[in-house]
């Protein structure tokens, strides 16, 4: 077997290949995720599509410095404040410390592949706040501590006799429910009361538009809602890649993310949601004139490689990915050993080989994936 | 849409350029050199390799010493082209330069000796297209230099060819997928950047049972075939398929009179070159062709697949013997 780096792959894919469990996941989600995909393609003119969705995000990336300070100014305008970092360690300090300064003890996060890029749960965990994932998916890999092995199913390596055995032992339950329908419901229960009582609501943002300053975000199960407008603060974390240019644009990338991702013709929830909710502040029911914010917003961007990505005529092209992970389902090898293999946390596959997603910021490759060999001496996860 | 298998060989070349580059992978990159030398000495070459023991060593390499090497013929295409010397066509309906893969000249040459035949008779003339390696198999190991040289020399011979008239036809369709979808991205940062040749090339390139169908579909095919007395069951390449030339295989075999033509469903065959050779992969490589063969076994009939991976995949998975839909025209001829 080769060794390479630190990493043994043969016996990686071995162990995978060998996994009962592991397999029988993979078997029963992955071809259901390609079949769902297909299904929905065919009422559309599917190649017209994503060209005009790719020219969307080309023109959006050569201008990216200049919507960049159109989203700093009208994200300010509209009373939210923007952090432009440059790396994972800035992001994550930027949050823990206004975590630090609200008094954030508890955190309802909602699915954002940056969050994983960054390592933002531990940074916060080690400050002693609670941080709770409410992406169904998401939490499950979080109560079994485990890092996503897919880009919009992060717990599809595991079945639901895997999830049965993680909620008894972490909920502390004798009699654990058996139907996918109650484990779910027992979850939500857990859920709505950290939901109520949280400080800080993270979310991330699929699209941002420079010219409105609006995040759109797609979502299936309602969590990401509740985590953006239950708690006082709101902060979402994307990359400056996700930048578009405008409105109209929109319409282009929602026909075509949910019928990449899970083949869904839209999601159950589409928010967007343009600066913070304020209300006119009134002397005995006069209009003083005067609005107050309601709540506080947050947008943190962040760079963590991908400027040089940008620069790079090579690697740019990973920065059009729109993330709908359809790529891993038509992946041969990933169909057979999952993504924990690839290495190239938190994104399997090219698109998370090069910079942009790499926390060593740097245009050379740190990752490996099983497709890309993995560079020598690569460390399977190494946050700055 | 993004481009991941050019992702890919970038991050591949960055790897290299950054670690250096193993030994293994330099070998894998020289499909043409392996070919010359394996038909230069292909009795002796194909006796050695047929043993698991002289493989052996080669687990050193990081190469899985269970992997049967696909076997090398004494007589290339190339030669056989030479020893025939031209052949005329009376009033050819088209003509056509055949693109001499590695693979091809030094393994299949039949399969290239049928294609040849069965144009004829179509009334196509044929000449071998005096090409470098496509770079295929250097490109999939992140090395580019070698394919940038190939590319350029192959824009000049084969852009020369079309403009006197010939359409380029491929057997492999991994060499026809480099023409058609890589040598933009390939001389992107090159002199050739953005040369014309380029989209003539992508345009009048052909996969063999994409050119036969065309020919039928122009109703210009002229071929009269009998029926062969079997099933079929047709595994489409990966590559065709990203062509958008996924039914052209089955298509060419609807040809034959009352053929019985059954399509598997599958992903890949999990061969991918070089992938299934290397010992880290081997087993995955096996693990993603099992699907396959169940369907193929379950389909029935004599196991048809276009690209030589597919093929050695499939036969040492399945131990049977794997066919090129054009030998089976060749086959079908009357």
């Amino acid at each position: 077997m080769q060794r390479l780096g630190s990493r043994d792959m043969g016996a990686e894919i071995e162990r995978a290949l060998s996994n009962p469990n592991l397999q029988r996941a993979l078997d029963n989600a992955m071809a259901t995720l390609y079949g769902r995909r297909g299904a929905v393609l065919g009422s559309i003119d599917f190649e017209a599509l994503r060209r005009r969705a790719r020219e969307l995000k080309e023109r959006a990336l050569a201008r990216n410095d200049e919507l960049l300070a159109q989203v700093v100014e009208r994200v300010t305008e509209l009373g939210g404040t923007v952090a432009v970092t440059a790396n994972a360690a800035e992001a994550r300090d930027y949050i823990a410390a206004l975590a630090r300064d609200r008094g954030v003890r508890r955190v309802v996060k909602a699915k954002s592949m940056v969050s994983e890029e960054i390592h933002l749960n531990s940074a916060l965990e080690e400050r002693g706040i609670e941080v709770v994932e409410t992406d169904l998916g998401e939490r499950i890999i979080q109560l079994a501590g485990e890092r996503p092995s897919h880009l919009i199913v992060p717990a599809v390596h595991k079945t639901k006799d895997d999830i049965i055995d993680l909620l008894a032992r972490t909920m502390g339950l004798a009699d654990p429910p058996t139907q996918a329908e109650d484990l779910t419901r027992l979850i939500r229960v857990d859920l709505r009361e950290r939901f109520l009582t949280a400080d800080m609501g993270i979310t991330g943002a699929n699209f941002v538009v420079a010219e409105t300053g609006t995040l759109v975000l797609v979502e299936n199960e309602g969590n990401i809602r509740l985590s953006s407008q239950l708690p006082p603060v709101h902060v979402a974390l994307t990359g400056r890649e996700k930048i578009v240019e405008t409105l109209a644009d929109i319409a282009t990338f929602l026909e075509l993310l949910p019928r990449s991702g899970t083949g869904q013709l839209l999601t159950s929830y589409v928010s967007l949601i343009t600066g913070v909710p304020s209300t006119e502040v009134t002397d005995f029911g006069r209009a003083t004139g005067e609005t107050v914010h309601e709540r506080e917003f947050h947008l943190v961007i962040v760079d963590n490689g991908r400027s040089t990505a940008a620069a790079d005529p090579q690697l740019r092209e990973a920065l059009y990915c729109i993330r709908c992970g359809a790529c891993l389902n038509a992946c041969a090898p990933y169909t057979r050993v999952g993504g924990h293999v690839y290495g190239s946390d938190p994104y399997p596959g090219a698109s998370g080989a090069p910079g942009p997603t790499s926390p060593r910021v740097t245009p050379k490759p740190a990752r490996s994936t099983v497709c890309v060999p993995p560079a020598p001496g690569a460390p399977r996860s190494a946050p700055s | 849409m993004i481009d991941i298998p050019w992702l890919n060989t970038v991050i591949k070349e960055r790897n290299h350029q950054e670690f250096g580059t193993g030994l293994r992978e330099r070998v894998f990159a020289r499909a043409d050199l392996l070919g010359d030398v394996g038909s230069a000495v292909a009795p002796v070459a194909n006796a050695i390799m047929g043993r698991r023991l002289a493989r052996l060593p080669l687990a050193r390499l990081g190469v899985d010493p269970d992997r049967r090497m696909p076997r090398y013929e004494r007589q290339t295409l190339e030669a056989w082209f030479r020893e025939r010397g031209p052949v005329v066509v009376p009033e050819p309906r088209a003509r056509v330069a055949l693109f001499v893969d590695c693979f091809a000249n030094h393994n299949l040459p039949h399969v290239g000796q049928a294609a040849v035949e069965v144009l004829e008779r179509a009334r196509v003339e044929v000449v071998p297209a005096h090409n470098a390696c496509c770079g295929r198999p250097a490109m999939s190991q992140g090395l580019l230099e070698k394919p940038r040289s190939w590319a350029a020399a192959n824009l000049t011979e084969l852009g020369r060819l079309v403009g006197e008239g010939y359409d380029i036809v491929c057997i492999e369709p991994s060499c026809l997928s480099t023409l058609r979808e890589d040598y933009r991205r390939l001389l992107e940062t090159t002199a050739l950047e953005g040369d014309p040749r380029i989209g003539v090339l992508e345009e009048h390139a052909y996969d063999i049972t994409e050119y036969l169908v065309k020919l039928a579909r122009d109703g210009n095919l002229g071929l009269e075939l009998k029926p062969l007395d079997e099933a079929f069951a047709v595994h489409g390449h990966c590559h065709q398929k990203s062509l958008g030339l996924g039914p052209t295989p089955a298509a060419v075999l609807r040809l034959i009179p009352d053929a019985d033509v059954r399509e598997v469903e599958a992903l890949c065959c999990g061969m991918v070159g070089s992938f299934g050779y290397k010992a880290e992969y081997s087993a995955l490589s096996r693990a993603i062709g099992g699907p396959l063969f169940d369907r193929l076994a379950q389909a029935g009939g004599s196991v048809v697949a276009c690209g030589i991976s597919c093929r050695t995949q499939i036969e040492s998975g399945m131990g049977c013997r794997v066919v090129h839909p054009v030998e089976l025209i060749h086959q079908a001829l009357a």
